[in-house]
């Protein structure tokens, strides 16, 4: 036995090289995500245990936050007898409803448009994506002004075919979608240029293929594009969920959750109950329901849409 | 939190005993190497040399932001107080939109400013955040500096939780040309619920405008105003001892309605829930009668071409009494466990030459000064909306007809969602008595958290 083969026990030489090279990877790997890993602990997951703490407990003094008193459950409890809670969380899966869908659904409409040979695609390109450059603040206040009765440009011109236009931030049964719109018109944006990447990143020989066995149209767009979509499709689906769940500047700019309540969403609830109300407490508890609603969607939406990659 | 609880009544007995000049010259001596320590928390002031740096947030936009700019200038070149001390005011304007919710944060982090403005309506819920005015100057002495009502808008529970600055009621501003086009006499407006009534009635009849707006904001806080205003004419009640909410009486019905009953059958308004819809139609000449405060006069004098004149809001139908909405800015200290006692003073002292040295904040920004010597001056008297607002809402004053927003105990006083239901109500998305009980509900809650 060689002196190598004495220290190694008789071992490979090639198996204990890619030992050391998987635990050299592994030292790299650690080293370059401490960073990023610290980051994650300070910023979210030491507030994530924060606020779990936090929900469990109240501020008798308000103005001093190192003042707990433990009530175990007593704020979810509240919540969930909580008729305000409920209105917010019914205008929340409304305008989610109607935000996601059509966000998902317009971002590959445009993608795919884009993709093809039509003129001007560039400068289409960035049409579509220019209003997602724009904070929340501008947007919400242009279209507070869009929407306006008094002197808004949709109804200006929609007063040209109709009598009455609608009171669009006025009427608690249009109020709602016209937010969802909105957001649309926003965020539409960034999964189109997601859904261009993934499309563009098809190869052509695909299509070919499916030509040469005759599939063409629909068939090659359920057949070969949305299979070959379908991780770009998970993301955005997810993305959307997580954001417009967490709907907040649109109701609390726009129509403070009115009229009649009926604008109200999670988050504003939530930011109202812990520093308009100060309870901290209460908002905390709230946005744990917000979060174990999102992983209940997170779940749904892999088994419906993303747990296979045949 | 609570820090000086211990020594408060001894500080106190001894400021009284030495007085203002002696507080002042304590202050000077506390920063040149006294007090308590070097550390003055976010600010960077200097307790251990003979400067001090005081934070001061203020929220003050249109034509009051720059006439509070212009007063802390003043003070930072002339050094106005009594002391050695080099003292200047970092100001920091805040805007309105989360103005007490940053307060909030920052209070509970220790970080807040050194002084700031506060509305009197938040002096009782925020009692436990503020430090009292009486640790660090001789109330007594000070009162009387201010009006007797003034002074009673800081006192919570018989302390003095602030200086006061203004008192910003509410009154009638209207349109003159509009009342000519609907043959009214403009220089007559009206004074009592019949006349107002007929006024509203005949620009409803007779042009193409608008007769009234209860909010130019259309707001649930704004509506408030003037909805408690016309049912504590009424003789209303609006809260119980117990600070719960008594809107569900015969008066508050009786104004809900009325509100109900201007956007619906009366056809005085629109029935409209979009915010501002009141400002852009007062302004656009489209409306004739606005319900706002005395802070409205520098909005409306920038708008060309408006004609308008003032009446005294006690026009609400079968009153008992005349009572009219008001609150009022005032400056208080809130608790900053890193702020040296030497510092509290001078800010104290800050906060008194900036209530009672600054006539600009009544003459040009018009509200009712808290000062006895400005509201008695001739500079007041002789300003330029004194004849056209400020004299009748002085008349009023004298009158003892202001009730103050209420100081609740928990919560947001001035929170719009508390109110967003007279605005449900005005645009007939709900029924007046829907809109009460959901009221009751929402304050109620609100105050019991």
């Amino acid at each position: 036995m060689g002196l190598t083969e004495r220290f190694t026990g008789g071992a490979d030489t090639t198996k204990r090289k890619t030992v050391a090279g998987f635990r050299k990877e592994t030292i790299e790997g650690i080293v370059w995500s401490l960073p990023y890993l610290a980051v994650f602990a300070v910023f979210l997951v030491w507030p994530a245990l924060r606020g779990l703490y936090m929900s469990l407990h109240t501020y008798p003094n308000k103005f001093d936050l190192s003042q707990t008193e433990w009530v175990g459950l007593q704020n979810y409890v509240e919540l969930f007898n909580d008729p305000v809670f409920y209105n917010a969380m019914e205008g929340t899966f409304l305008f989610v409803a109607i935000s996601v869908p059509l966000l998902v659904i317009l971002g590959l409409v445009m993608a795919l448009g884009v993709n093809k040979n039509v003129a001007g695609k560039r400068t289409l390109r960035a049409i579509y994506f220019s209003p997602y450059v724009l904070t929340v603040a501008v947007v919400t206040l242009v279209w507070v002004q869009m929407y306006s009765t008094s002197f808004g440009l949709i109804n200006y011109y929609l007063g040209f075919i109709m009598e009455n236009p609608p009171g669009w931030l006025t009427s608690t049964n249009l109020v709602m979608p016209a937010l969802a719109f909105m957001t649309v018109w926003w965020l539409v944006g960034f999964n189109f240029v997601i859904f261009l990447a993934a499309r563009q990143s098809i190869p052509d020989w695909l299509y070919e293929a499916a030509q040469l066995d005759g599939a063409h149209g629909w068939r090659a767009f359920k057949d070969i594009t949305l299979p070959q979509m379908r991780n770009s499709v998970v993301f955005v689906v997810m993305v959307q969920f997580i954001l417009q769940f967490q709907v907040f500047a649109q109701p609390y700019v726009m129509t403070q959750g009115g009229p009649k309540d009926s604008s109200d969403t999670l988050v504003y609830y939530l930011y109202r109950s812990a520093f308009s109300q100060q309870e901290f407490g209460y908002g905390a508890a709230m946005g744990y329901v917000l979060v174990a609603i999102l992983i209940v969607i997170a779940i749904i939406n892999f088994k419906v849409i993303g747990d296979s990659n045949d | 939190m609570g820090r000086k609880s211990a020594t408060r009544e001894t500080r106190r007995k001894f400021i009284k005993s030495v007085g203002a000049a002696g507080t002042v010259a304590l202050a000077g001596c506390g920063g040149n190497g006294g007090g308590d320590g070097g550390s003055d928390g976010g600010s960077t002031g200097n307790a251990g040399s003979d400067s001090y740096e005081i934070t001061f947030w203020e929220p003050f936009s249109g034509g009051e932001g720059p006439i509070m700019e212009n007063i802390v200038q003043q003070f930072n070149e002339n050094q106005p107080l009594d002391t050695d001390a080099e003292v200047t005011i970092n100001r920091q304007r805040t805007p309105w939109d989360n103005y007490y919710n940053k307060l909030f944060t920052a209070l509970s982090g220790d970080e807040a400013p050194d002084m700031t403005v506060m509305h009197a309506a938040y002096l009782r819920a925020w009692s436990g955040g503020i430090d009292p005015m009486g640790d660090y100057i001789d109330t007594d002495t000070y009162s009387e500096d201010y009006t007797a009502s003034h002074w009673d808008l800081v006192t919570v529970d018989g302390s003095v939780n602030a200086l006061p600055m203004d008192m910003h009621p509410i009154g009638v501003y209207y349109n003159k040309d509009l009342f000519e086009q609907a043959g009214l006499d403009p220089e007559s407006p009206p004074t009592n619920w019949d006349e107002f009534q007929q006024a509203g009635n005949a620009v409803a009849e007779n042009t193409d405008a608008h007769a009234f707006t209860q909010s130019p904001y259309n707001d649930g806080f704004g509506s408030f105003r003037t909805w408690s205003t016309w049912v504590k004419q009424q003789g209303g009640t609006l809260f119980d001892d117990e600070w719960n909410p008594m809107f569900d009486n015969e008066a508050g019905q009786n104004i809900s309605q009325l509100f109900y009953d201007m956007t619906g059958d009366m056809g005085w308004s629109q029935q409209t829930s979009e915010a501002d819809w009141g400002n852009n139609a007062f302004q656009n000449g489209n409306c004739a009668m606005a319900m706002n405060g005395t802070w409205y006069v520098a909005a409306l004098d920038s708008v060309d071409g408006l004609s308008w004149d003032f009446f005294k809001p006690t026009v609400g139908p079968n009153k008992q009494q005349d009572k009219v909405w008001a609150d009022g800015h005032t400056l208080v200290l809130p608790q900053k466990q890193s702020r040296s006692d030497a510092k509290s003073e001078i800010a104290a002292q800050v906060a008194h030459w900036m209530t009672t040295a600054n006539p600009a904040w009544a003459t040009e920004a018009g509200h009712l000064p808290a000062a006895t010597s400005i509201y008695e001056s001739d500079e007041f008297q002789n300003s330029a909306y004194y004849d056209k607002t400020l004299s009748k809402y002085v008349e009023m004053a004298e009158d003892e007809t202001y009730f103050y927003h209420p100081k609740v105990p928990d919560g947001d006083p001035n929170a719009q969602n508390w109110y967003n239901w007279l605005v449900d109500i005005w645009a007939h998305d709900s029924e007046p008595q829907e809109g009460i009980e959901s009221g009751i509900q929402t304050v109620g809650d609100g105050i019991s958290g």
